[in-house]
């Protein structure tokens, strides 16, 4: 059993082709611009939005319309595998299941079933992961790996995230021996890392990986907030990256 | 045409219309008549002869004052008191409005109702008005096969006529004016051509007025005034019958195909200028088309794309074997946002049809859509519906309505559902002997004689489409209301018998007052699983109940003499007009609130992804009806970038049973935007149910449902 908070059927920009998401609860990071912010507990928990709320005094008897809602949930593999077989013939050539969180690492044991099941059923699976965990019996399963870089500097990655970035580097080296095709990515978030410098300085990293296939930017959306709000959170909003912006970086991040 | 003008027409179409020997004679003599008046002359620059305009009296097999002979009643009232007219003209006005208010063909088929009919289902009413059924009048949805007249020509049929008189002469007389019409027509049109210095078409048309189709551009010219004339909106499978003369005339070099697209593209301009929006199909694809056939399909999505207007409804049959070039060039004009081609899987729908009309395999490879998207048999069967079911206001009925004891004396789930299921049987029965008798009276009085030309059997026969010369005599009832209806079910079923969370009183009382007071209620149904999220029960649901009024309504034909007897659910927009006269219901809906549109979720409940909303759609048993809408939202990013996923998606789809396609595509926020800014967003055109709409013209209780369908 793991406990999981979604699952997304057919997740279009999760990996290659169409692919189901498996979102898994529990993340030692705390970045502060974190779009998934209910997953950083591993233990369920309650989400409250007081603006869905009717007021009909009925919570103990359970909340329909979505005010109060569990976040997480105790699950089996096979609870896993049935949307993800319901989603399978859509699959073509490149999709398959993504696992996500959340640290899927975190409950690796788990994962690992989960992927074994896939497996079994021709199914593909890639992770997406922040490798502040380093599980290589799971990561060599996998199709794809996608993690993060997203600062380069130590101290200040431990300021925006809650950890530091040294290790996390060392293991993505550790996994390139792996020989799993690997993606990198940099969450842009503007007054963060939206320097042409700190991307190359990734971007450097990136050339370095044997495996790696590839290095891309992901703008900062402010979606987490809501969420953020509905845990009793106060998270920051950070400005958009424009459109130039990104253009700009992505001549940048280019291998 | 002034009030003087159209006195005198509607005088002379009237001693026309009294005076003949026999209804053929009758139909020609007047349509002869109405011709000279509704066809409109040539404009320089038309590639494509053939405008037509409304008379406010004819005879017509689907016009909007009815069917057959009809009279608009409030265009013959003014002249009952026009100041241009003297009192003796006014009074022969009211002499015309008193005959015709009697003798028009849909009030012939309504007083031939029994007694009791008009308490089950409502007619001449308006969709808003809250009702259970209505009846409607209209021969509509011919799809005709053009080839023989292509073939034969003017005076090859003619003379077929001639050979087979002595059979039935008055009919085979009534064909041959009807043929000389078409000839006058043509000669007509030629010399108006001639005066606007295109010497070419001229000639095709003088070409066309008696002989065989030669070429392309008289083949397309001949074929569509035939449908002018003939009063159909559809437009058959014309890569079919256009094809071999398009590759002869680009084999020859007699036309290239940026002619070839500037003539289809003129046809276009025809089509729009018709202006039926809920007709006016198009069929492209299937198999057994001739060589020529893709080329003219690539033309005409070509043209299409350029174009961008809301028709012709151009559809493709998509087949085993199919030129992979044809399924590109589809995607890629949907994906401009024009809503076409409509696909359809004809792996799925031969055998559906097979079953559904009863028909062999050979016979129902001929399957076409029409109007909305209902199947008929490609010039073999007629399939018009003549009324409406609304599914979602009967269960209303039966739970807090005029048979509320229905819900509330059931002992269970299924007692009541059953109870249910007989208020609707007694619905479709009563519509079934509505359709035939629709037919019969129609019958009697109009041989639609274009229509009798071209049909199998009618010239074999020697018999009129509706006096047993057409091979296939169907019917078909609108369905609306089945999704809200499956998902209340499915609500009831959990909250009143298995979880026992409410009584049926409570519900029922709840309902009526629209949950005045009762929001937690509304939200517990609500909260209950929707279709269109692969929930099993809520899919079984509607798996259910489809098959049951499916099957209900197919078992009603042969009681009813006719040969088939069909469910369609096809929704133009009645799903949210009909919505509004239709109360609250156990799926947590608000009375007077759009209802789902065809077999789709209810707009915005699908909430589980595409892959979940497809696999929903392929749920419902396509083997017991004759066509049901299955509309689906894209953002432009899955034509584009994200191009082979919507590939994944839509092979998946139809391999797993998806019937057909219709797909908008749309930007993110583009409806939102348009609501705000009509003036710039003249071109979003929006698929709504079976027809294609721009967005900004549609009214505000449309536009709201469609907004708040999910976009993928």
């Amino acid at each position: 059993m793991a406990v999981i908070f979604d699952i997304e059927r057919s997740g279009m920009h999760d990996g290659p082709g169409i692919r189901t998401v498996v979102f898994f609860k529990g993340c030692p990071l705390r970045c502060r611009w974190c779009h998934n912010p209910e997953s950083w507990d591993v233990q369920p928990q309650q989400l409250v939005y007081p603006e869905k709320c009717i007021s009909c005094g009925g919570c103990a008897e359970g909340c329909y319309t979505g005010a109060r809602t569990m976040c997480g949930a105790d699950v089996s593999v096979q609870d896993v595998l049935k949307p993800i077989l319901a989603d399978k013939p859509y699959y073509g050539a490149e999709g398959g299941v993504t696992l996500t969180g959340g640290e899927p690492q975190l409950q690796a044991d788990f994962a690992l079933a989960v992927t074994e099941a896939c497996r079994a059923h021709g199914i593909g699976v890639a992770i997406e992961t922040s490798m502040a965990i380093y599980r290589p019996d799971l990561l060599a399963q996998m199709d794809l790996i996608m993690v993060d870089v997203k600062m380069w500097d130590d101290a200040r990655h431990r300021e925006y995230t809650g950890v530091g970035n040294a290790a996390i580097l060392d293991n993505i080296r550790r996994a390139d021996t792996l020989g799993v095709p690997m993606l990198i990515r940099t969450p842009v978030i503007p007054t963060v890392n939206d320097r042409v410098e700190e991307i190359a300085a990734i971007r450097d990293f990136v050339r370095t990986l044997k495996n790696a296939v590839g290095y891309e930017l992901l703008p900062y959306h402010p979606f987490g907030l809501d969420k953020a709000r509905a845990m009793g959170l106060d998270m920051p909003r950070f400005p958009e990256p424009t459109k130039e912006q990104m253009e700009q970086l992505k001549i940048c991040a280019q291998l | 045409m002034t009030g003087k003008a159209l006195l005198i027409y509607a005088a002379e179409f009237t001693r026309r219309y009294r005076t003949a020997p026999n209804i053929y004679a009758r139909e020609a003599d007047c349509l002869r008549w109405q011709f000279a008046h509704s066809l409109q002359a040539m404009q320089a620059g038309d590639l494509v002869a053939g405008r037509m305009v409304r008379l406010p009296v004819g005879v017509r097999p689907q016009e909007l004052w009815g069917v057959g002979y009809y009279a608009d009643e409030e265009a013959l009232r003014q002249l009952t008191c026009d100041a241009t007219l003297t009192p003796d003209e006014q009074a022969q006005a009211a002499a015309l409005l008193a005959y015709w208010e009697i003798e028009n063909t849909r009030r012939q088929i309504s007083t031939a109702y029994p007694d009791g009919w008009l308490d089950i289902f409502v007619h001449n009413t308006p969709y808003y008005v809250p009702a259970a059924a209505h009846g409607l009048y209209r021969i509509s949805g011919i799809q005709m096969d053009p080839t023989r007249l292509l073939t034969l020509g003017v005076d090859g049929l003619h003379a077929l006529c001639e050979e087979k008189k002595a059979v039935n002469p008055p009919f085979y007389s009534g064909l041959m004016q009807a043929l000389d019409i078409l000839s006058e027509v043509c000669l007509r049109y030629a010399d108006e051509a001639a005066a606007l210095g295109d010497t070419a078409l001229s000639a095709d048309l003088t070409h066309v007025a008696h002989r065989p189709a030669a070429t392309f551009p008289q083949a397309m010219q001949l074929s569509y005034l035939f449908y002018v004339l003939s009063g159909t909106w559809n437009y058959g499978r014309m890569d079919q019958y256009l094809g071999a003369y398009l590759a002869a005339d680009l084999e020859a070099g007699r036309i290239n195909e940026a002619e070839a697209l500037r003539w289809i593209e003129d046809l276009w301009c025809r089509l729009e200028e018709r202006n039926d929006y809920f007709d006016s199909r198009v069929i492209l694809g299937g198999a057994d088309r001739p060589e020529g056939a893709d080329a003219f399909a690539l033309l005409a999505m070509e043209a299409t794309r350029r174009r961008k207007g809301i028709v012709p409804q151009l559809t493709l049959r998509l087949y085993e074997g199919m030129n992979p070039r044809l399924y590109e060039a589809a995607l890629d004009t949907i994906g401009e946002g024009t809503t076409y081609p409509m696909l359809y899987n004809d792996a799925v729908n031969i055998p559906a049809v097979t079953d559904a009309f009863g028909v062999d395999r050979d016979t129902a490879q001929r399957y076409v859509p029409y109007g909305c998207g209902e199947y008929v048999l490609y010039n073999q069967s007629i399939g018009t519906p003549s009324g409406t079911i609304n599914t979602l206001f009967v269960l209303g009925e039966a739970m807090y309505g005029k048979n509320a004891d229905h819900f509330l004396d059931a002992p269970d789930f299924e007692s009541f559902y059953a109870a249910y299921l007989q208020d609707v049987e007694k619905i479709v029965t009563c519509l079934s002997l509505q359709e035939k008798l629709e037919y019969d009276v129609v019958g009697r009085q109009c041989p639609f004689l274009y229509y009798s030309l071209l049909f199998d059997d009618c010239m074999e026969r020697g018999k009129a489409v509706f006096e047993g010369g057409l091979r296939h005599l169907g019917g078909t009832i609108e369905n609306y209301g089945n999704v809200n209806t499956a998902d209340a079910l499915t609500a009831v079923k959990a909250v009143v018998y298995d979880q026992q969370l409410v009584t049926a009183q409570e519900l029922s009382a709840a309902l009526a007052s629209n949950f005045a007071g009762n929001e937690r209620l509304r939200q517990l149904l609500l909260s209950q699983p929707k279709y269109g999220n692969d929930h099993p029960d809520a899919d079984g649901m509607f798996a259910r109940l489809h098959r049951d009024v499916c099957t209900r309504i197919r078992d009603c034909a042969p009681a009813a003499g006719l040969d088939s007897y069909l469910a369609v659910i096809i929704n133009n927009e009645l799903n949210a007009v009909f919505g509004q006269g239709t109360g609250a219901s156990a799926d947590g809906r608000r009375a007077g609130e759009y209802m789902a549109n065809g077999n789709n979720p209810m707009s915005g409940r699908d909430t589980c992804g595409v892959t979940a909303m497809l696999n929903s759609l392929v749920k419902p048993d396509t083997h017991v009806h004759a066509g049901a809408v299955q509309n689906m939202r894209f953002s432009r990013e899955m034509f584009t970038t994200l191009r082979p996923r919507l590939k994944d998606l839509l092979r998946t789809y139809f391999e797993k049973g998806g019937a057909q396609a219709m797909i908008t595509v749309l930007s993110r926020g583009d409806l939102e935007a348009a609501l705000a800014q009509p003036e710039k967003y003249r071109h979003l055109i929006v698929r709504v149910g079976g027809f294609s709409a721009r967005f900004v013209d549609l009214n505000t209780v449309v536009q709201k449902e469609l907004i708040a369908r999910t976009l993928y």
